[in-house]
């Protein structure tokens, strides 16, 4: 471990790793507002908090605005480079300044990680892997990436998760090696809770008290047909596959450069002796990026299992309906006639 | 609140016919609404005060709409009090205020929020007035929240406004009405925080709560259902029995929830039930093979 100079003061506690994670409510509140509030611009911020034992306790966030004037469309997913992935000079100024001025109110002043909004599921990029890695590297190896969801949460529940990378991963990664890690094992997910303390629960049991959260009905598929997620998943997930194939193109064109160039060798040293090593300079060939092709890997699986989730969802749906449907059916004309009279 | 108004607009003609102010200064907010998030910063600043501090301000963010201001967001300031004096973190409010319009450039500073001093029962005391006289100039009009710490009654929340009262333009403190609002993603995020407490908050001084999962939101929305139906059916029968009066409104709403239901023949449900389900089922097999392939394809390159 040759990389260990010593730069990063939360290299101490390197064996305390964390298993869960604490979101304070305020945090979280103020991490989704942002990320609602900017749609349809996916957005990112600051985690600030404390790692104790086991837990990763996330106490505040800010938002980081983004660089002015880079909106970058990416057949249709708007997942513009957030500003902490950027590595932009100005949102580092900005994230410096408001630690700053939380000090001055006993905040907690100790970065744990980012937040991201991401787009329908999709999260599996090399940009997030970047940064994350970084986060890990040169913050505290107990940093967390939290991603919200803004879109899917509109429809159904609220969709926020908290991931790291893997120690196995870090470590392929640190060497820039090209070797193998199992797709489902480069991001880990780690279950994350909400915390609030007394005061504010007490308030929270005044609200719901007072009735306040009882909402009237809501129609959370009144946008759009109940068909609607399951078609963008499988349309989402035909994208990754394509991608998938790209890569597979790639890494194909790859070998067959590197079977071309031996058999040139091959020719060349039989057709003069050894004694000219310098006479032809080989073309450059680099193994294509591993990491690609294992991020989309686990995106697909990650979408798999969203579609079998919602299958699952509706499945149980749809045969609430039909026992409805048919236990009603019988007795619907009388008892329609039963609850008229007192309208 | 008309009333108010009433003795307001007078008061700023005089004011503005002495100086020569052209612009008509708005009229003193009448209604605040506050949103969840406000009230959790808010106490949050407070659980994190310093030692020996009674009372915690700070800035309140939002937008207002005539006489209506809606609170949406808000930050801590830094502050003293000794003995009648204040000082407040000047720096601090103009920083902070301008770092969070990058972020969000639609919420201005409308007012200013503080804790309760230590007697609760005077909301608004010497030091009220300087600090309101300081956010003056930050904002036209500013609004001041008083949150109820003290515990005594619940946390409540009280909204105050300093109209011009007299022809001299001087102010004084009125409180306003003041209620909390809630955007749909809060009331969901406050609901998932109460019901999915899994810890005992009197034990630990603080709650933890799990996110549901996608199957214990079907799970969750059939009670909602179930509880909905009850009420219907309870209040059904209170009409029924002339217990209570036919509110043509709610009963023109049971109408048209009763019609949504279609008229079906058991065979068409059969039919669009197997449609249906071949469709699921047909993309869960594909799921199922896809994350297949995936495996498959993970041992492979593990192998070699």
């Amino acid at each position: 471990m040759a990389w260990q100079t010593g730069t990063s003061p939360a290299l101490f506690k390197t064996r305390n790793r964390v298993t869960e994670v604490h979101i304070d409510g305020l945090a979280l509140l103020k991490l989704v507002k942002h990320c609602r509030d900017s749609l349809p611009q996916m957005v990112a911020g600051s985690l600030l908090g404390l790692d104790e034992g086991k837990t990763l306790e996330i106490t505040h966030c800010f938002p980081v605005p983004a660089p002015r004037a880079e909106v970058d469309e990416y057949e249709g997913q708007p997942e513009g480079v957030s500003p902490i992935e950027g590595g932009d000079m100005e949102g580092e100024e900005y994230q410096m300044e408001m630690m700053k001025m939380l000090r001055e109110v006993n905040v907690d002043n100790n970065c744990v990680g980012w937040y991201k909004s991401i787009y329908f599921g999709s999260f599996c990029q090399t940009t997030l892997v970047e940064t994350q890695f970084s986060y890990q590297e040169n913050l505290s190896e107990n940093s967390v990436v939290v991603l919200y969801d803004p879109v899917q949460s509109l429809r159904s529940t609220t969709t926020i998760k908290a991931y790291r990378l893997s120690d196995e991963f870090v470590d392929a990664y640190r060497a820039k090696s090209t070797g193998f890690v199992p797709p489902s094992d480069v991001l880990i997910e780690l279950p994350l809770k909400i915390r609030n303390p007394g005061l504010i629960t007490a308030f929270l049991y005044d609200v719901k008290q007072e009735g306040l959260l009882k909402a009237g009905p809501r129609y959370s598929d009144r946008l759009d047909n109940p068909a609607a997620p399951l078609e963008r998943y499988l349309e989402h997930m035909c994208s990754w596959v394509d991608e998938l194939l790209d890569e597979n193109t790639k890494f194909q064109y790859y070998l067959r450069s590197i079977d071309r160039q031996g058999k040139d060798a091959q020719r060349w040293g039989s057709k003069r002796d050894d004694d000219d090593p310098t006479a032809q300079s080989w073309k450059n060939t680099t193994p294509p990026t591993r990491l690609d092709s294992l991020l989309i890997a686990n995106q697909i699986n990650e979408y798999a299992n969203h579609i079998q989730l919602h299958s699952k969802a509706s499945l149980s749906k749809l045969y609430l309906t039909t026992s409805l449907t048919k236990a009603a059916a019988p007795a619907g004309p009388s008892a329609a006639t039963s609850s008229v009279p007192p309208e | 609140m008309a009333e108010e108004e009433e003795v307001v607009v007078p008061a700023a003609a005089a004011a503005t016919t002495e100086s020569a102010a052209v612009e008509e200064p708005p009229a003193a907010a009448t209604t605040v609404k506050v949103h969840p998030l406000v009230v959790f910063s808010i106490l949050d600043h407070f659980i994190r005060r310093q030692e020996g501090q009674e009372r915690v301000i700070g800035t309140l963010l939002g937008s207002r709409d005539e006489a209506t201001v809606e609170v949406q967001n808000a930050f801590a300031v830094p502050h003293s009090e000794k003995e009648g004096e204040v000082a407040v973190g000047q720096a601090t409010n103009k920083t902070m205020s301008g770092l969070l319009a990058r972020v969000n450039a639609s919420e201005k500073i409308v007012g200013w929020y503080a804790t309760t001093p230590p007697t609760p029962a005077r909301p608004i005391n010497d030091s009220t007035s300087l600090i309101h006289d300081f956010y003056l100039q930050e904002c036209e009009e500013p609004v001041h929240l008083v949150v109820d710490t003290s515990m005594a009654d619940g946390i409540r929340l009280r909204a105050f406004a300093a109209p011009r009262t007299g022809a001299d333009a001087s102010r004084a403190f009125v409180e306003v009405s003041c209620s909390l609002v809630f955007a749909d993603f809060e009331r969901d995020l406050l609901e998932t925080m109460t019901s999915g407490i899994v810890n005992d908050p009197l034990e630990t001084g603080s709650s933890l709560s799990v996110l549901p999962s996608r199957m214990n939101a079907v799970e969750t929305s059939v009670e909602h259902l179930l509880g909905l139906l009850d009420d219907v059916s309870e209040y059904c029968e209170d009409v029924a029995s002339n217990k209570k009066k036919v509110h043509p409104e709610a009963a023109r709403h049971i109408a048209d929830a009763l019609a949504t239901l279609p008229h079906l023949d058991a065979t068409d449900v059969d039919a669009a039930f197997n449609a249906n389900m071949q469709d699921i089922v047909m993309v869960s097999y594909l799921a199922s093979v896809t994350k297949t392939q995936l495996a498959i394809a993970a041992k492979i390159h593990a192998t070699f």
